[in-house]
């Protein structure tokens, strides 16, 4: 085995073919190949391949148009797919919101059932007197005004709070709708 | 339109790769503009220079990347990633192809002789580099698959050893191995049209 200046020639090969040397195996590298034949021959081996290699040589090879085409319209597609989805979604959501949506509107048709019944069995003169009966007593130094022709169902329960407002005042507003103002 | 280019143009791989996530189609524009000629040609290299299904498996891989973009990690190399899928793509033929070449071996051997003879009747009038091509390519395929990504990898893509054992999912010094392995084994085939191109030249 060749040796020049502390290098094996099997050394110089790999160092070559890594290509990834530092400044003083360079050095060390050319004076090797100056003096070994061998070594000269593989370096230029080497250069052949990697001439061989680079793919910007194949100028021949191309893409096919095709395929750029191909890719832009799938990501049309799944474009559209999403748009679509989201207006589907958006549609149903206003279904339900207008009440579009049957299920929904048999469930409305139930409720509205149930609160007649509601009413039938609680009728609304007797309720109205305690409730405006309540309200006189508790509303004395209230700072909250409620008008006095509201009826107020859920009134029965409620205590004035320390401001003098109503706690149940979701029930209080709920309960207009069930009982219209006489 | 081309103020839109201008600024994909200036966004590193992996910033384009965010755009694409965004399903921006200028983002996908560019990064195929700058891997589709470098992917296609190492499938054509690692297929054994089949061009359809090189095309074919180009198309594949960037449909792969526009579909699942939420896939890439934004914090690795963009350039190591395509490259991993495309020869994760390859391997994955290989193995397909594994019965199918038992039985294609001899008539493969056969014809390979017969091209080998008449490359070698050629070679004693004229060498050019196109020859020494088909002749280096021709040693190549005889590379195992290993052999051969690793031997791609660096000098047609020029990727550094660090990067190709990322993309191989291997130490660095087995891809130094199978690079001087590969390496040597292809400069000693090739040795004869190399001498001649050097007289040539
Ligand atoms: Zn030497």
């Amino acid at each position: 085995m060749n040796k020049q200046n502390g290098y094996k020639c099997d050394d110089i090969e790999k160092l070559l073919i890594l290509d990834e040397l530092d400044a003083s195996e360079k050095s060390r590298v050319t004076l090797h190949l100056e003096n070994c034949k061998r070594c000269r021959q593989f370096a230029s081996d080497l250069e052949n391949i990697r001439t061989g290699m680079d793919f910007s040589t194949e100028d021949s090879l191309q893409p096919s148009p095709h395929i750029r085409t191909n890719i832009l319209e799938r990501m049309n597609q799944a474009r559209s797919t999403k748009r679509r989805s989201l207006t589907e979604l958006r549609w149903k959501l206003k279904s339900v919101l207008e009440y579009r949506v049957p299920v929904y509107q048999a469930a409305l048709s139930g409720v509205v059932v149930l609160l007649i019944i509601l009413f039938l069995q609680n009728p609304p003169t007797e309720l109205q007197f305690v409730a405006e009966d309540q309200f006189i007593t508790a509303g004395q130094d209230s700072l909250v005004s409620v008008p006095l022709n509201v009826n107020i169902i859920d009134n029965i329960d409620s205590v004035p709070n320390q401001n003098g407002g109503w706690n149940s005042a979701e029930d209080s507003v709920f309960s207009r709708y069930i009982f219209p103002a006489m | 339109m081309s103020l839109l280019k201008s600024k994909y143009r200036k966004q590193t791989d992996e910033q384009l790769m965010r755009f694409l996530q965004e399903r921006e189609k200028a983002a996908f524009n560019e990064l195929y503009d700058r891997y589709s000629v470098r992917i296609l040609k190492f499938f054509h290299r690692m297929l054994n220079g089949d061009e359809q299904k090189s095309q074919d498996f180009l198309q594949d891989i960037f449909l792969k990347i526009v579909e699942k973009p939420h896939l890439f990690d934004s914090h690795q190399s963009f350039s190591t990633w395509i490259f991993t899928i495309a020869r994760n793509m390859c391997k994955n033929e290989y193995r397909k192809q594994d019965v199918r070449k038992i039985m294609e071996l001899k008539a493969d051997f056969e014809t390979e002789t017969a091209d080998r003879d008449y490359f070698y009747a050629q070679s004693e009038q004229q060498f050019d580099r196109k020859q020494f091509q088909t002749a280096l390519m021709n040693e190549l395929s005889k590379l195992s698959d290993s052999h051969r990504s690793t031997f791609l990898l660096r000098y047609q893509q020029q990727f550094s050893i660090k990067e190709i054992s990322d993309i191989l999912h291997c130490s660095e010094g087995t891809v130094k191995s199978r690079l001087f392995y590969a390496t040597q084994k292809i400069a000693h085939q090739l040795r004869k049209y190399n001498e001649e191109i050097s007289r040539n030249e």
